[in-house]
């Protein structure tokens, strides 16, 4: 587990820097081609070896944490959103952050029923 | 106790039965869709304040919160199933939802030239992303912690 941990902290670091540097200097390629290798090389890393890279505790605790988590992004996003858009005529300049947090909101609602639908299924509804 | 005091208390546990918090509940979400109709900031706090109450008295009675509900209808009481898809559903979204926000933010950025119009959503892309990431990361050592 401790090789696969230490792989991924040298993809984030590498994808981190060039993404960083492609979007200073205002370039798309750089950017999706560092996110394509670092996930690639992820993939085959987890696919090739015999490590355990996850036990039944760690992937316990995230999904607790992403369903907390899920809870109350939600729940801030779209309450931020919608007093953004709200307040549009005192606040002109953060209505585009208001509907970009509020459609943010709509996506993870749908992504969220999308995945709800498919484990129901899954797991015998 | 007097007869006064046991008219009080009947009053006040009407304020806790499960109808009124469902009541309550529409009514809010009636204030958030008049607030976001009309641009008014005062209906949203009104609505923000309520739902502040109605949490404080659902979080006072965790414990009896099937029952409060049960009287008046069948609720929707989640088994181990249903926590079991609730968090795997969970976490795919998770994973999925940030890494396209990142995504999206980043092209939006880099992309800053052709559509400058643009740029404030990219960095709230940006924000968001990290927004959910600390909460993530917070929610992950508390159940690391607690387990």
């Amino acid at each position: 587990m401790k090789n696969y941990q230490m792989l991924r902290i040298i993809v984030a670091i590498f994808v981190g820097i060039v993404v960083g540097l492609s979007v200073s200097i205002g370039a798309l390629l750089p950017a999706i081609l560092a996110i394509v290798i670092g996930a690639m090389i992820s993939y085959i890393y987890k696919k090739s070896t015999d490590e355990i890279l996850e036990d039944e505790r760690i992937a316990k605790v995230s999904e607790k944490a992403s369903r907390i988590a899920i809870v109350v992004f939600s729940i801030s996003i779209a309450i931020i959103g919608m007093v953004l858009i709200i307040m549009r005529n005192v606040y002109p300049n953060y209505t585009q952050a208001g509907f970009t947090l509020s459609y943010a909101a709509v996506a993870l609602l749908a992504i969220y029923y999308i995945f709800y639908g498919y484990y129901n299924k899954k797991y015998g509804s | 106790m007097n007869p006064k005091s046991g008219i009080i208390l009947k009053m006040l546990s009407i304020f806790e039965s499960g109808l009124f918090l469902k009541i309550l509940s529409v009514f809010i979400t009636g204030l958030w869709i008049a607030g976001l109709i009309l641009g008014n900031i005062y209906i949203i706090l009104l609505a923000i304040i309520l739902l502040i109450a109605l949490g404080v008295v659902l979080y006072i009675h965790r414990d009896n919160l099937k029952e409060i509900f049960q009287k008046d209808s069948s609720v929707i009481v989640e088994d181990e199933r249903t926590q079991l898809i609730n968090e795997k559903a969970a976490t795919m979204t998770l994973g999925i939802l940030i890494a396209v926000i990142i995504y999206a933010g980043i092209i939006i950025l880099a992309l800053r030239d052709n559509y400058p119009q643009f740029l404030q959503a990219g960095y709230t892309l940006l924000v968001v992303a990290i927004f959910c990431f600390i909460l993530y990361f917070t929610a992950r050592v508390y159940y690391t912690r607690k387990y």
